[in-house]
């Protein structure tokens, strides 16, 4: 009969081996984890619909990390940046963030950078336990209970609209008050916000419409409003045609009240559409603080200086704004902010950071996180600018009522 | 009130273009392509491209935007009709035409943006309300489209010929007509008159690349309203609908509109069936 043994206590050869091995690597560990390069993935639309404003983001992140690897990079480390094109695809910017956080190795993600992409990259970015900086403003994005390591790296929609909204009943001092949107989901959301923050002064929207982006004439619209009374019109679409078919129609009827709305309403892509220029007097856009000029014409003077140090490639990006590539900066500044105050890079360390700093001055603006509010940017530092008022710099002087 | 109604039938006279361009395509191939908006959207780029960024005269970009339209209906035809139509008499030109209308709208947003962009007047007019330009152009060419091809269809042998097609391509073919080299020219023509629509329309819409998808749609719904094969049908199928949905806009709002054409449609279909102008096709059993 054959005897079998089984070991059941002991230490074994192979058992000594492998374990000086693990203690062997795990004492090396610590010297290659400080070595290596930082990796921070990035999505970021750069063909496809929203392109234009998404390379200028590019540029500002690209910028921003090289400045840092210039200085020594964060902890002594350089930073690696492991970006995706998602095409303004939904599908895509998922099976990127799955890619990224999952293969990747990636120690935060930044982007997906518009609303519709970065919605359903929420839970998975979550569910890997990484920090997510999300750059969308739509409310939704940001739950510190159900995404606690989500943190928004812009405003959120809301306070474009009750700043504007602010803007129209103190600064316009208009009671009357049209709402026209677009008939995207972005579109009605806005539209619902208009109306909450009007209700919150105790007034209504004397006329609202929600109209097809695409209809080839607004003049109906725009007559219906007048009709109604409205002082004021307030639209809300980033869609340049319905924009510059809305300021089109309010001039060729001479129908001089002012309109306020999305900064798309301040693109120079708007005013080629226009039949004058003249229309783009008495419009205005939300813009931010750090765009308006002192009075000597001068923009702020951390934004000042990353456009003088960045002068010989920032040409082709300064179409589509200051805030596009300021807004790729914020997100490599605040992570950076937050992977210094913590010392490391473990992301509940990093999100603990975060919530702790009193403020992050970044260029695009104030940010301010606690345990309970992932949203960051401050009120203040949005405000309303004169569309046909553009600085040769890019910036815009304090607002004028026309 | 008369700006709200004139702009309407402006609409309404861009409709009917679009719904006269599925009429000559349906005479000889009895296919209602979902590339027909796209005509437009081609013709109205290419003007506005050779006007504004080339700096050319507008006659030159109305030329190209004819040249344009004529390439593209002829490419329609050749790939995406010709052979689906004489392999099978199930609907995959549905399929085909829509593909082709997808690839061509991409490809135009890949080259010129997403972004639209201005249109040149045709004319040098300061806006003059309800006599301006952008919108008795579509107006007036809707018109002398409809006008043109009665004429044509009546008194040249080619319409003869698209005629002839519409009624019985296997008669046509067994007396002698090249029903294919007919068929392509019936698409040439259709992708002229409607890169033309989209140069009248240009002031309205922008040079778009969006403008297809959405036009194709509208223009449907008037053809259907007036009736297929009927030039007057196509012409008051457009006005009806261009006049109702501005109408509802101003006295019910904006988020009415789709469902007011909409349900035009199907209340027609429901109660006309052939249309206002369409005849009841009678089949022998």
């Amino acid at each position: 009969m054959q005897k079998i043994t089984t070991r059941t206590t002991g230490i074994g050869r192979r058992t000594v081996l492998s374990g000086a091995t693990g203690l062997a690597a795990g004492l090396a560990m610590p010297a290659i984890a400080q070595n290596k390069p930082i990796r921070m993935g990035w999505i970021a639309a750069v063909t496809g619909m929203f392109a234009s404003n998404a390379q200028a983001q590019d540029w500002g992140f690209r910028q921003t990390v090289a400045d840092l690897n210039e200085n020594g990079g964060l902890l002594g480390r350089q930073i690696e940046i492991v970006m995706r094109d998602s095409a303004a695809d939904p599908s895509k910017a998922v099976s990127f963030a799955k890619e990224l956080v999952y293969n990747e190795n990636i120690d935060v993600l930044c982007g997906p950078i518009n609303s519709g992409e970065a919605l359903p990259t929420l839970g998975i970015v979550s569910g890997a336990k990484k920090l997510h900086l999300i750059g969308g403003s739509v409310e939704q994005l940001i739950d510190p209970v159900k995404y606690p390591l989500g943190f928004r790296n812009l405003n959120a929609n809301g306070q474009w609209i009750k700043v504007a909204v602010k803007f129209m009943v103190e600064d316009l001092k208009k009671t009357k008050i049209a709402i026209i949107n677009d008939n995207t989901g972005y579109g009605v959301l806005s539209r619902d916000l208009v109306t909450q923050f009007l209700a919150q002064r105790n007034m209504k929207p004397v006329y609202s419409a929600t109209v097809d982006p695409n209809k080839p004439d607004v003049t109906d619209e725009l007559l219906k409003a007048k009709d109604a009374g409205a002082e004021v019109v307030t639209e809300w679409s980033n869609a340049t045609g319905f924009v510059g078919r809305l300021i089109n129609a309010r001039g060729e009827q001479a129908w001089n009240v002012p309109i306020v709305g999305h900064p798309t309403i301040l693109q120079e892509q708007v005013a080629k559409l226009l039949s004058k220029r003249s229309y783009w007097d008495n419009v205005y856009g939300v813009g931010y603080r750090h765009q308006v000029v002192d009075a000597q014409g001068k923009l702020p003077a951390n934004v000042q200086a990353f456009m003088d140090k960045h002068k010989d490639t920032i040409g082709p990006y300064m179409a589509a704004g200051i805030p596009a590539f300021l807004q790729g900066n914020a997100a490599v500044t605040i992570y950076a902010e937050g992977v210094k105050k913590a010392g490391d890079v473990d992301p509940f360390k990093v999100k603990a950071a975060l919530e702790s700093i009193p403020v992050i001055n970044a260029p695009y603006g104030p940010f301010i996180y606690t345990p309970t509010d992932h949203n960051g940017f401050q009120d203040d530092g949005i405000v309303l600018v004169n569309a046909n008022a553009q600085l040769p710099n890019g910036g815009y002087p304090p607002v004028k009522i026309v | 009130m008369l700006l709200v109604i004139i702009s309407g039938l402006a609409l309404g006279g861009l409709y009917g273009m679009t719904a006269l361009v599925y009429n000559v395509m349906y005479s000889t191939s009895k296919v209602l392509s979902f590339g027909t908006g796209q005509f437009a959207m081609v013709g109205g780029i290419c003007a506005a491209w050779v006007v504004l960024d080339l700096h050319w005269p507008v006659w030159i970009g109305l030329i190209a935007c004819l040249l344009a339209g004529a390439v593209f209906g002829w490419l329609s035809e050749l790939i995406a009709v010709r052979r689906i139509v004489a392999a099978s008499d199930e609907h995959l030109w549905v399929l085909s035409t829509l593909a082709l209308a997808t690839m061509v709208q991409e490809a135009m947003s890949l080259v010129w943006g997403t972004d639209p962009t201005p249109f040149p007047r045709v004319f040098p007019q300061e806006f003059a309300g309800v006599l301006d330009q952008k919108f008795w152009l579509p107006l007036l060419l809707s018109i002398a489209m409809a006008i043109g091809l009665q004429v044509f269809y009546r008194h040249s042998m080619t319409g003869k010929l698209f005629i002839a097609m519409s009624e019985d391509t296997f008669a046509a073919r067994a007396r002698g007509v090249s029903t294919d080299w007919m068929r392509a020219q019936s698409y040439i023509l259709a992708g002229v008159l409607g890169a033309l629509s989209g140069f009248a329309a240009g002031q309205l819409t922008f040079a778009d690349f969006a403008l297809g998808t959405a036009l194709g749609l509208s223009g449907f719904i008037a053809l259907a309203v007036g009736g297929i094969g009927s030039s007057v049908g196509a012409l008051v199928g457009g006005a009806i609908l261009g006049t109702l949905t501005a109408l509802t806009t101003y006295y019910f709002g904006a988020q009415y509109q789709k469902t007011i054409a909409i349900g035009l449609l199907i209340l027609l279909l429901v109660v006309r069936p052939q249309g206002l102008f369409g005849t009841t096709q009678v089949r022998q059993v």
